[in-house]
């Protein structure tokens, strides 16, 4: 499921944008999703020119998804990153999850170089959360 | 529902497009450092020394602050164009 299968119940309006420098591209914004929820992205990727045109490939990102909480702006659902190496992980591929309060679930969870999530894999997954967590059930 | 991310470029962009935006997001990426470093009265450069030593813990504010750290570092080290037949050797995914 990507960003097009979604649209427009599910993300209402794509705010990502991106700069080019010498060799590579980073993207900053978000995807602004159905009941006030938001995917906050922040991703460097490297290009290059290929035969097809520009090519790119993700360096280091950082995907979170935010739920609106009363009175307090918004709070964290979980977060994919590897900005950041963490004690006995392989590598920095990880994912912070939150519990309903707010509180950022530790140690964090390993993911690895070998099952790190694209852009797509993270709005299925949060759509997933808007499924389980947000809609009303359905009437009889 | 509106679009709004720019269309992706067919070719590699002009060198002076590519350096105006180098020179926009040094100022940005700098001025994002000094807001975090008043606020938790820390060093940017310290800031991965802290993490690894658990004084700090990483929030998604202290990723965006990564970011601008790293970004950045990148900036400034790229100071001069480089041809788009020589691209960064980008790491397999």
């Amino acid at each position: 499921m990507r960003l097009a299968a979604l649209t427009p119940h599910f993300v209402w309006e794509d705010a990502l944008g991106y700069a080019m420098t010498h060799g590579r591209v980073r993207w900053t914004g978000a995807l602004l999703l159905a009941d006030g929820l938001e995917l906050a992205v922040k991703k460097t990727q490297a290009m290059r020119l290929g035969a097809a045109g520009l090519e790119v490939r993700t360096e280091r990102y950082a995907y979170q998804l935010l739920r609106p909480a009363a009175g307090e702006g918004r709070r964290g659902v979980f977060r994919y990153d590897n900005f950041h190496d963490h004690p006995n992980h392989p590598d920095a591929h990880h994912c912070h999850r939150y519990q309903d309060d707010g509180t950022q679930i530790e140690p964090p969870e390993y993911i690895g170089a070998a099952g790190w999530p694209t852009l797509g894999d993270v709005l299925d997954e949060a759509f997933r959360w808007w499924c389980d967590h947000l809609q009303p059930p359905a009437p009889r | 529902m509106a679009l709004s991310a720019p269309e992706w470029p067919a070719e590699w962009p002009a060198a002076a497009v590519l350096e105006g935006n180098r020179q926009r997001l040094l100022r940005e990426t700098r001025a994002t450092m000094r807001r975090y470093e008043l606020r938790y009265e820390l060093r940017s450069a310290d800031l991965e020394a802290a993490l690894r030593a658990g004084t700090i813990r990483e929030t998604w504010e202290v990723c965006d602050w990564l970011f601008a750290l790293r970004t950045h570092r990148e900036l400034a080290e790229t100071a001069l164009p480089e041809s788009p037949d020589a691209p960064t050797a980008p790491e397999p995914e």
